[in-house]
């Protein structure tokens, strides 16, 4: 995926992809008019370069430029290997809607606790990232979630510190970095936490940003109470229903207009084990934090 | 919000610099923290939180503009 940090015009930055020729994924982004915008996207959705570019090239709206002008200087520098390629950052849709799972996070290598919340009598558990850890036994875990097919996004320690097994290595590798499932009514978001937005790919104007950079910059993982009611009001632009999210080691749960916000702790402290159950019940979303005795 | 600023009269806008922030920017929400914002929409003059959670009225925000102009 390619950014463009646009100049002269509304939208802040231009999202596309280019597989050889063939131009997808344009999005205009962070301003500017919608649905102009969208119509132009799909018109240009998997048109070959050298048939769109004198359409775009030298159109004009305001500071000698437009928005189709701005995109074929972008497409052109991408052409010419000045517009760096992004990895972008990865999203998993589980296809399955679920009623009741179990969330975990900052496993840290604990494979006997990973075993001991698979057991769970849930639907799914998700893992919101630190699968391993700094002392933990982390091709152990990592092996374990293979073979349970494990969905988990990743946090900072899955991304630095490597299994020694190179399929390990892979798995930890390919996995996304949001987690988006649907629990009856709700629409569920999941992520580790900040670290996401130091990463090459990252615009504070992809899917998922909003919700993330609300959590961690605006609300210090809701720790800023201080902020609630900027928060709120931003949660009426958000697109899930349920944010959870780890990075803290702490637990909690809040709720700010339509939107619940969960901070998933560690799974394993001391001696008990810890995780978050959500289940959609009587047409509710019920939130608890599960403890079992090691 | 910006639009309550747009709206303002030619004199006064002679004589202000308007700077719009982006909650959902990570610039943004830096500059509301700097700000010590709580609420949306909020309004600073000189660097000082001056209106919070309201589109003023017209006529409050001329007055608190130019109760802070000197020149």
């Amino acid at each position: 995926m390619y950014i463009y940090k646009t100049r002269g015009i509304c939208p802040p930055e231009i999202h596309f992809q280019l597989t050889g020729n063939t131009l997808t994924g344009v999005r205009f982004v962070g301003g500017g008019c919608r649905g102009n915008a969208q119509l132009i996207s799909r018109l240009l959705e998997g048109r070959e370069i050298d048939e769109v570019l004198p359409l775009l090239k030298g159109i004009q709206c305001r500071n000698n430029t437009s928005c189709p002008d701005q995109l074929f200087q972008a497409i052109q520098l991408a052409r010419e290997g000045k517009l760096r390629e992004e990895e972008p950052i990865a999203v998993y849709e589980v296809p399955v809607p679920y009623r009741r799972v179990a969330v975990l996070a900052e496993v840290n290598g604990n494979a006997e606790a990973l075993r001991l919340a698979l057991r769970q009598p849930v639907e799914a558990v998700f893992c919101l990232g630190n699968l391993t850890g700094p002392a933990g036994d982390n091709d152990g875990v990592v092996e374990l979630a293979r073979r349970k097919k494990l969905i988990f996004v990743q946090g900072p320690f899955d991304r630095t510190l490597p299994c020694t097994r190179p399929e390990n290595r892979e798995f930890l590798r390919r996995a996304p970095l949001y987690l988006r499932f649907q629990l009856g009514r709700c629409r569920v978001l999941g992520f580790y936490g900040g670290f996401i937005q130091e990463l090459d790919g990252f615009s504070d104007y992809a899917p998922y940003s909003l919700e993330l950079l609300m959590v961690s910059n605006l609300s210090d993982y809701l720790r800023n109470e201080s902020v609630y009611p900027a928060l709120e009001a931003m949660t009426g632009q958000f697109s899930v229903d349920v944010v959870l999210f780890a990075s803290t080691n702490e637990w909690k749960h809040v709720r700010l207009g339509k939107v619940d916000f969960i901070n998933v702790g560690p799974l394993k402290a001391e001696s008990y084990f810890k995780y978050a159950l959500i289940e959609w019940a009587g047409e509710e979303l019920c939130v608890s934090f599960e403890v079992v005795k090691a | 919000m910006a639009e309550a600023v747009k709206a303002l009269p030619q004199e006064i806008r002679d004589i202000i610099e308007v700077h719009e922030w982006d909650m959902r920017t990570r610039e943004g929400i830096k500059r509301f923290l700097e700000l010590k914002a709580k609420s949306l929409p909020s309004i600073a003059l000189d660097n000082e939180l001056v209106f919070e959670a309201v589109i003023p009225p017209q006529e409050d925000l001329i007055a608190a503009i130019k109760a802070r102009y000197t020149g």
